[in-house]
């Protein structure tokens, strides 16, 4: 697929959605400029221009960044395919289609994930191979290092076939974050084959037949290191990710990594403050600048 | 009412991107498998499918475009075929239709949304 970019600027102009999260516009605006300011990201506000225009006066910034007008918002509690359906001008689908025409190099929105992840796979489309994309999220690990979990809230009603997808993706990613041969472990209530719920069960089946496949996993297992990789559904991801997040009291890593679709995109948190909304856009910039989505596509077509 | 383009023609169409959408043989579809029971297939699945069909009529100069609420009632792949297919006209270059426009993907940025040069100028200090 072709794109055309722009030829007098370099890889990491950042579309952000600044219509999507708990508290935007102001947050979101606030971090973009911070981001820009603080950091050089080359940002470009997506959203209602008179909201978008006022959350950048009052933090002093008025007409430091572009803006490109969606008259549109997906709501947290809208079915997200069938609202970008209904809702071609909203923030989060022009701001993928800024992406797909070459005009952004990568996507961040703190808005619906569910939304994200079908405008980013209407307007970007999937990698080969890739039934769904997949939300990826670094878990802290005790050895210093971090494990990738896939899903960490994109979609959470999957099917078991749809695991052994995303191990794959996991692997992939975990391979271009510079670890050698990963493993991936199904997380589960118990370390014995049989297992699990339903899905658990079924999907240990069919992760068996597959490489690089450790078996299941406990949460105390992730957090040790033991594996490279976490494979699970997107509601008992997101339950693990924000229960970790909790009990370190952090403030959850920045930002989450949309793979299997042919372009970068990076989803934050829907409370996401200026400062998280701020991290969320370097990393999105970096993650630009190295084309994440390619290398990880690359190793897909490997395995 | 005249029809620009036959159902059979769009069931080509719907089957191939439902094969592609849902990563399943074409050959093991026909037009009376269900979305939901036969293809397990959810409301982004079905969208995709749609837009992508959207798509492949416009590039033979034909615009279908069926609404949102009409596309969660659609049961079967040949349910699918013949709603396109009643929809479709011959594409006037007008963009009229929500749903028409959604399907103009990756070459349809909004009027107005020219981004001026990149507003740059601290990056490179810690570059």
């Amino acid at each position: 697929m072709a794109r055309q970019r722009g030829e007098t600027r370099e890889r990491g102009r950042v579309a952000l959605d600044a219509m999507g999260g708990d508290h935007a516009p102001a947050a979101v605006v606030a971090g973009a400029v911070r981001a820009h300011v603080d950091h050089g990201v080359d940002v470009v506000l997506v959203g209602r221009p008179d909201a978008v225009t006022r959350a950048l006066a009052d933090v002093g910034a008025t007409g430091l960044l572009p803006i490109v007008p969606a008259a549109d918002v997906i709501g947290m509690r809208e079915d997200p395919a069938i609202g970008l359906r209904a809702k071609p001008d909203a923030s989060i689908r022009v701001a993928a289609r800024l992406v797909a025409d070459g005009k952004a190099d990568a996507l961040v929105s703190a808005g619906s994930t569910g939304a994200t992840l079908a405008a980013a796979l209407l307007q970007l489309g999937r990698l080969p191979g890739v039934r769904r994309p997949v939300v990826a999220a670094l878990i802290p690990a005790s050895s210093s290092r971090s494990v990738v979990l896939v899903d960490a809230g994109g979609s959470p009603d999957a099917q078991p076939e749809a695991l052994v997808g995303y191990a794959r993706m996991g692997l992939a990613y975990a391979e271009v974050l510079a670890v050698e041969m990963p493993r991936v472990g199904l997380l589960n209530v118990g370390a014995e084959a049989g297992k699990g719920n339903a899905l658990a069960k079924a999907a240990h089946t069919l992760l068996s037949g597959t490489e690089r496949f450790a078996g299941n996993i406990e949460p105390e297992g992730i957090l040790a290191g033991d594996v490279d990789v976490v494979v699970t559904d997107g509601f008992t991801g997101n339950v693990f990710l924000k229960t970790v997040e909790a009990a370190s009291r952090g403030h959850g890593g920045g930002a989450a990594v949309l793979l299997g679709v042919d372009g970068e995109v990076l989803i934050a948190h829907g409370a996401a403050d200026a400062g998280q909304i701020a991290a969320a856009l370097r990393i999105a910039a970096d993650v630009a600048t190295a084309g994440l989505s390619a290398k990880v596509g690359a190793r897909l077509a490997r395995h | 009412m005249e029809q620009h383009v036959s159902t059979e023609e769009v069931v080509e169409l719907v089957v191939r991107r439902v094969s592609e959408v849902l990563d399943v043989d074409a050959g093991d579809i026909d037009p009376g498998a269900r979305f939901d029971e036969d293809l397990h297939a959810d409301s982004l699945d079905l969208v995709e499918v749609v837009e992508g069909v959207e798509r492949d009529l416009l590039l033979l100069g034909i615009r279908a475009g069926i609404g949102d609420a009409e596309l969660v009632t659609l049961r079967t792949v040949g349910d699918a075929a013949a709603r396109i297919a009643a929809s479709a006209r011959p594409e006037t270059g007008q963009a009229d239709d929500p749903a028409a426009t959604a399907a103009q993907t990756r070459s349809n940025t909004p009027v107005g949304a020219t981004i001026p040069p990149a507003t740059r100028g601290v990056r490179g200090a810690d570059a």
